[in-house]
């Protein structure tokens, strides 16, 4: 029983990786959920070994609603629920870094998910996922096949029901929800949070720890651009903000480094206080976008 | 260190390879007795004393139980499980004790408030306990069999009966007199692989592709995240809850009784398809057996059982499953969820006393009571979730209220996915009686081969186990 166990696991193995190398059609990837969002995300950078990408964003969870297919020869590695520290550590371990490092200035108060980066780049998995496609994240067979059920089930609803109704019922439905009650209450959440002044022992470590990274990556010629995610406009000169926008300035003086500065006319809403909704990522995009030629025409 | 990391591994194979050398068989108990401190110390070395102190007050009581003076063995006895609930209530039970009774600016509250839990510490706590009323009580055994003469051979099994590490941090609760009998020198050629390799594979597939993926579906079942959920979202998160942590904790198990047999130890099952009960009853026969059956021996029984009258029997039905239910955690929360579980037992145990109608038992009907006793324990494991008892009635206002909210397909879809091993588990174990069954088990290796293949390419972000915070 014991051989006949391990050599279907085996056989069953040696299938399914075969099939996704040779057969698995182009859409046989899937995401569950933005831990493993995160992670394929992750993989996919550190797996790349093409020599495309000039710029790399990296940052929280506000970044990651840059709408990065817009923009050319960039990467994201903005992590939702996690920090820039998360994005810094896998940078570093890319034998060749990219030209332009944006680096979002929100979120440098939370320290790295050591877990979240132990399971990228622990050598007992980082090799064999390099190597072996079927061990990568975003191949697991139950995410495919929870995938492909979503895929049915949304042409079953759309043949039910005609795309204008459809959208009009999700709109009650949405009402239904009272989103506006919990905008309001995550808003006020971060408000509170906001309106304390950080920890000084813990902003100085942030910032100890990013600039040791900065002086790594300077020495390996990469340009730095540090920029900050438009928040809520109530939060945006509270004392958290206030005090992270300083510091900054202080550690990395805007005479030695570039800052991309919040564009002045912009509508910030957002969906829960610090995330920008759909219109807003895209608007916003567009500006980073521009601002990402002008520095790359500079260098 | 987690069953499921690599650290794990490492330490495993080194401490098999040590056990197994030719060399190795007299000294096979300090050996994993060493492995074990060390397992344990992984995280938080300094905790190491606090067990050793644990186990020191279980090798004096029980050893002076059998070699004290005849009228002083009570008080040893007495002493010794004094001495265990009161560290257990010290470090487990301050938290709460100073919320509940000291205001937030006192300085013992605040102190109170500082107390780490040790990882563990109900686990080896129990485990304590059985020993020094095992040997006071010799019910099972003689106890110049199992407590030797020797003092320092005596302190040693102690030690490796509460420390012994597959099972020391989340159990089961191994009771003294099914563990000391077991403890001889053991051979490589003595293990039972079949055995092993089926309950690891069990476990760590229940726990890494099903409990480990379910999480991160189950997570929206936090304030105020779930208020957004239609009715039918919630209600899914709920019954993936329930199959998350049936799943971790089985899980867990299997893979501690898979550990032990590699060492040669056989401990009983802790869980025995819970979730087919057709009463309360049943179902903590079923479900973590090793506690329920602590329960009922140390406590239960003691309090005078069934044999003191019919009320008595619903009150100390009552206060077991009250103090079962704060066993698993130092808030009140877990007080009401084993409240409601002695409250349950307590009518049901009424209804069987007083209603005399007898009602023909069809298969229609079982199958309802299955769904009405999962339902019910489904909707109290929402304390478990929830520690915040607004919060469940805040999560039950939504499951009335959200009937016209947009449903999330995409947590439904998951959930009902990974939750189908589940099902199928309960399901394979109701076909057991049935002739088909036999035919089955001919191709049972392609199930585990499945299950290998799935841990290997389908396992979810590496997740603690829900019993540690017990």
């Amino acid at each position: 029983m014991i051989k006949k166990t391990i050599l279907t696991a085996f056989l069953l193995f040696i299938l399914y990786t075969i099939f996704v190398i040779q057969f698995a059609p182009k859409w046989w990837n899937a995401s569950q959920h933005q831990w493993q969002s995160n992670v394929i995300k992750a993989q996919n950078f550190l797996y790349d070994d093409s020599d495309t990408i000039q710029n790399v964003i990296i940052g929280s969870s506000l970044s990651s609603r840059l709408v990065t297919d817009s923009l050319p020869h960039t990467s994201n590695l903005s992590f939702g629920g996690q920090c820039i520290f998360d994005g810094l550590k896998i940078l570093s371990h890319k034998s060749k870094l990219p030209k332009n490092i944006f680096i979002e200035m929100n979120y440098v108060l939370r320290p790295e998910s050591k877990e979240f980066t132990n399971s990228l780049l622990s050598p007992i998995l980082y090799y064999p996922r390099k190597l072996i496609l079927s061990l990568r994240e975003d191949k697991q067979p139950i995410a495919v096949l929870g995938y492909i059920q979503m895929v049915a089930l949304d042409k079953v609803k759309s043949a039910l029901f005609p795309i204008q109704e459809y959208r009009k019922k999700d709109k009650v439905e949405t009402k239904s929800n009272d989103s506006s009650t919990l905008f309001s209450k995550m808003l006020s959440l971060q408000i509170k949070e906001y309106s304390q002044q950080p920890d000084q022992k813990i902003l100085d470590k942030s910032f100890n720890t990013l600039r040791d990274y900065i002086l790594k990556m300077e020495n390996e010629s990469a340009n730095i651009v540090f920029f900050e995610m438009p928040v809520n406009n109530k939060l945006e000169d509270l004392p958290k903000a206030k005090v992270i926008r300083e510091t900054f300035y202080k550690y990395f003086p805007a005479s030695k480094y570039k800052y991309i500065s919040l564009p002045g006319s912009f509508k910030r809403e957002t969906t829960d206080g610090l995330h920008l909704n759909e219109d807003e990522a895209m608007e916003y995009t567009t500006y980073f976008k521009s601002e990402i030629k002008i520095t790359s025409a500079n260098k | 260190m987690l069953f499921n990391s690599f650290i794990f591994v490492g330490f495993l194979i080194i401490t098999f390879v040590l056990y197994y050398l030719p060399y190795s068989s007299r000294i096979q108990i300090p050996i994993l007795i060493i492995s074990s401190l060390i397992f344990y110390a992984y995280n938080k070395p300094i905790l190491v004393f606090l067990l050793l102190f644990s186990v020191s007050v279980n090798i004096v009581s029980s050893y002076y139980v059998v070699y004290g003076i005849d009228k002083y063995k009570k008080s040893f006895a007495i002493a010794g499980v004094a001495l265990n609930l009161s560290i257990l209530a010290f470090f487990k039970y301050s938290p709460l004790f100073s919320r509940t009774f000291f205001n937030e600016n006192s300085s013992i509250g605040e102190f109170l408030l500082t107390i780490p839990l040790p990882i563990g510490i109900s686990f080896f706590t129990f485990q304590g306990i059985s020993l020094v009323i095992d040997v006071y009580q010799e019910k099972y055994f003689n106890n110049k069999d199992i407590v030797p003469k020797s003092f320092i051979k005596h302190s040693k099994q102690v030690l490796f009966f509460k420390g012994f590490f597959p099972q020391l941090i989340s159990g089961p609760i191994v009771k003294a007199h099914d563990f000391f009998p077991q403890i001889k020198v053991k051979y490589f050629n003595e293990i039972q692989w079949e055995s092993f390799l089926k309950s690891i594979i069990t476990g760590y597939f229940l726990k890494m592709v099903v409990a480990d993926n379910l999480k991160d579906f189950t997570f929206w079942i936090t304030f105020p995240y779930f208020q957004n959920h239609s009715t039918l979202t919630l209600i899914v998160m709920l019954f993936g809850y329930s199959c998350q942590i049936f799943a971790d904790f089985a899980g867990y198990s299997l893979i501690a009784i898979g550990l032990a047999k590699l060492f040669g130890y056989n401990f009983k099952d802790n869980f025995n398809f819970p979730y087919i009960s057709t009463s309360f009853k049943e179902f903590w026969k079923r479900w973590h057996i090793s506690l329920s059956s602590f329960l009922m021996e140390y406590l239960y029984f003691p309090l005078g059982g069934n044999r003191k009258g019919k009320f008595r029997t619903y009150i100390n039905l009552m206060i077991v499953m009250f103090l079962g239910g704060l066993w698993h955690g130092a808030a009140w929360s877990y007080a009401i969820w084993g409240s409601f579980h002695g409250f349950a037992l307590a009518i049901e145990r009424f209804a069987k006393d007083k209603i005399k109608i007898k009602i023909r038992p069809s298969r229609i009907f079982k199958i309802c009571k299955v769904f009405l006793i999962f339902g019910f324990v489904t909707l109290a494991w929402l304390l478990f979730k929830l520690p915040d008892f607004h919060h469940v009635i805040e999560y039950f206002k939504c499951i009335f209220n959200n009937l016209r909210a947009k449903n999330d397909f995409k947590i439904i879809i998951y959930i009902m996915l990974y939750s189908s091993p589940v099902l199928l588990y309960h399901l394979i174990y109701l076909l057991k009686e049935k002739p088909v069954y036999n035919k089955f088990r001919r191709f049972e290796y392609l199930l585990y081969g499945m299950m290998i293949f799935l841990i290997i390419v389908n396992s979810g972000s590496s997740g603690a186990f829900i019993y540690f915070q017990f």
